[in-house]
């Protein structure tokens, strides 16, 4: 009997795994053949064909190191007012037009929509008082003002996604004049949702984030100025170390001889790796005021003097969260819109995790198509 | 003398993945063998990659490795006479491999603690400051002041002071501050990374319940991806489940606290030198960003307040 006969009798359950010592070197070669010949066309990529965000746009407004955005629309007369799209502070805007053909701006153009995307920049230490107040008041304000005036309307269609969910809801409970419709998608309301229903492999930051003392901090907002883009993006590493080191072996080598998968995974580790600085004032008030203290669904949270209150968001709101998200847990977002003061409020569940929902392959067929007809019913 | 956020952070996660090829070898039943020689897995990188893939060829070569000695072991144990052959023979032999793993962790663990409490060199990576204060001082060594200096400071403090050695004395200070932080910042450290060690071990007895089930339902893994697969499975929700336990939030919150006071105390030691040198301090720096933010501000609101009148804007016009 050979020493890899499991189908041995004795004591046990015998151990379900048939690989032989010549298969398993078998499959070694197999593999070292493939991880060599993809880290050969790995190498020889070019910058076009790792080119992310290549959707054509114009600069139309600058602001220290705030950019506005105008894409290039693909039709005649795109619908009035335009759309303007607010990321997260945590990663870069490209995350929406990763690919051309997975590219959640394309799909919004493609409807007909007028698409505009501020770009938060790179902030670095001179930054580091800038407050969510600074970027929902300042820049986002005249960003919005800037696109009514260019287009001669009174308000405007806002979007915002995750972080950016949270300035544009703050935005349009501060300035409900200036908001036509909102749409918010993975955006975190209820920051203690996830409350007793704590699952394993989600929700890992808010339960990081409660376990610090509201003095930690602050400590870290004084000790680091700016929290370094690499550690915010150490911190997203975190939340998924296993997978954060099988993508390398069973994934990758999955799909190393597939030229379309393979350029997938590179521009999304493009763009993961690509990671802005956080300013620290935002980060602790992002941190203690909603991650701790829960400001923003009980209207309790203050930018500039001037009290958040959901009440005031009376006009038409889209709320996008997505079904396997576990950066933002579903209850951290679902059934808030009974804190709004709208009457019309939806939910719209998307399948797929939170980045998913803009460049995963089932989202992106209803999320840009079922935005573009929520909207145009409202205008 | 400077350490980013971003190395802290990066030894938190390397607990975890840095530790991950030595359990990930514990699959081998037999007991974890010795480092072989290993294909090397830098020979396919040409020269003048995109910067952009580069992170992801480094990744490639890693897990080429792990993945290189996995079946190089597996092919020595299933070709040897030591081949487990039921689950729980392999549960045995993978324990004692997954517990040396687990052992080596600890025990680097215990070293960086041990370093940091026993004061040989709690410095770290703040060792410049150290050696610029032994050069500005020569003998002020602040984690073990001389006792003639100790007598001098205490009985001549205030004449020090009238002849300008006050930032000396503060230097010594914060010196010696920063050495506790750097101490205290390597022992919650070690504390974390026996926490990941422990975590690790577990994660062979989950392998061989999934192993078991497989069994029952007469089902098998014949390749080694299909093995890793398994194990990742496993490993995912066992890493899942400790980091967003009590323990491991309260560990991670720890070493936040004491990686940021350690990089409080280094600000404070080069803000000291700064001022000796008559550089401005990133205090001082902060303190004019901060004037100039709330500057901002004003003006933001100045301009709201005469703009306001021409708020909403004209609904005609203007271009699509």
């Amino acid at each position: 009997m050979s020493a890899y006969d499991n189908t041995a009798p004795g004591a046990g359950t015998p151990l379900p795994i048939r690989i032989t010592p010549e298969a398993a070197l078998r499959e070694l070669a197999e593999i070292n053949a493939r991880l060599g010949r993809g880290a050969r066309r790995i190498a020889a990529l070019t910058e076009d064909e790792l080119a992310i965000a290549t959707a054509p746009k114009d600069e139309v407004w600058r602001s220290d190191m705030v950019r506005l955005y105008r894409y290039r629309p693909a039709v005649a007369e795109p619908v009035q007012p335009p759309v303007l799209i607010a990321y997260a502070l945590v990663g870069r805007y490209q995350m929406i037009d990763l690919e051309a053909e997975r590219s959640f701006v394309r799909k919004l153009l493609g409807q007909g929509l007028d698409v505009y995307m501020v770009d938060w920049g790179l902030p670095k230490r001179a930054q580091r008082w800038l407050g969510i107040g600074d970027y929902v008041n300042g820049y986002l304000d005249d960003c919005v003002e800037h696109i009514c005036e260019r287009h001669g309307v009174a308000s405007l269609n806002l979007l915002g996604i995750c972080q950016g969910g949270v300035f544009t809801t703050c935005y349009a409970a501060l300035h409900p004049e200036r908001v036509k419709n909102l749409v918010l998608t993975v955006t975190p309301l209820d920051f203690h949702g996830d409350r007793g229903r704590e699952e394993s492999g989600a929700g890992y930051m808010n339960l990081w984030a409660r376990s610090l003392a509201g003095e930690d901090v602050d400590a870290v907002s004084e000790a680091f100025g700016c929290m370094p883009g690499t550690m915010v993006g150490f911190a997203f590493l975190m939340m998924n170390p296993v997978g954060n080191f099988t993508k390398y072996t069973t994934e990758l080598v999955d799909l190393l001889d597939d030229e379309r998968r393979l350029l997938n995974f590179l521009h999304m580790e493009r763009w993961i790796a690509d990671r802005p600085d956080h300013p620290g004032e935002v980060m602790r008030q992002w941190l203690k005021d909603l991650y701790q203290d829960n400001k923003l669904i009980r209207s309790e949270l203050e930018l500039d003097g001037k009290r958040v209150d959901l009440a005031r968001i009376t006009m038409p709101v889209l709320n996008v969260y997505a079904e396997g998200d576990v950066i933002i847990p579903v209850a951290c977002t679902r059934g808030a819109g009974e804190r709004f003061g709208t009457g019309d409020y939806t939910e719209l569940a998307v399948p797929g995790g939170h980045i998913g929902t803009f460049v995963g392959g089932k989202a992106q067929k209803i999320l840009a198509p079922a935005i573009g007809d929520w909207i145009k019913a409202r205008l | 003398m400077a350490v980013s956020a971003a190395d802290d952070a990066a030894a938190l996660y390397a607990a975890w993945l840095g530790a991950l090829p030595g359990f990930f070898r514990a699959m081998v039943p037999g007991g974890m063998p010795e480092r072989g020689a290993t294909t090397d897995s830098h020979e396919w990188h040409t020269a003048g990659p995109h910067p952009a893939v580069r992170p992801v060829l480094d990744a490639m070569a890693v897990a080429q490795q792990a993945f290189g000695q996995l079946a190089t072991d597996y092919a020595r144990v299933l070709g040897g006479e030591a081949s487990a052959r039921t689950v729980e023979a392999w549960l045995e032999a993978s324990r004692g491999a997954a517990q040396k793993a687990q052992d080596d962790l600890t025990a680097l663990a215990a070293a960086a603690a041990g370093r940091g409490q026993s004061g040989v060199d709690g410095w770290g990576a703040a060792a410049p400051a150290r050696d610029f204060l032994r050069a500005l001082a020569p003998g002020l060594d602040p984690r073990a002041p001389h006792p003639v200096t100790e007598g001098l400071d205490r009985t001549f403090t205030a004449l020090a002071d009238a002849f300008g050695l006050a930032p000396s004395r503060a230097l010594v200070d914060a010196c010696r501050e920063l050495s506790v932080a750097e101490a205290d910042r390597l022992a919650a450290q070690a504390g974390y990374f026996a926490f990941v060690a422990r975590t690790w071990g577990r994660v062979v007895d989950g392998v061989a319940a999934r192993l078991r089930e497989l069994g029952a339902r007469g089902e098998s893994i014949d390749s080694l991806l299909a093995l890793v697969r398994l194990w990742a499975g496993v490993a995912d929700r066992s890493a899942h489940e400790a980091m967003q336990s009590e323990e491991g939030l309260r560990l991670s919150a720890a070493y936040v606290r004491a990686a940021t006071r350690a990089h409080g105390s280094r600000n404070r030691v080069v803000e000291i030198l700064s001022e000796l040198c008559n550089v401005p301090t990133q205090a001082q720096l902060d303190e004019a960003y901060r004037e100039i933010q709330e500057l901002k501000r004003r003006l933001r609101r100045l301009e709201r307040r005469v703009d306001g009148t021409s708020r909403p804007a004209a609904t005609a016009g203007g271009e699509p």
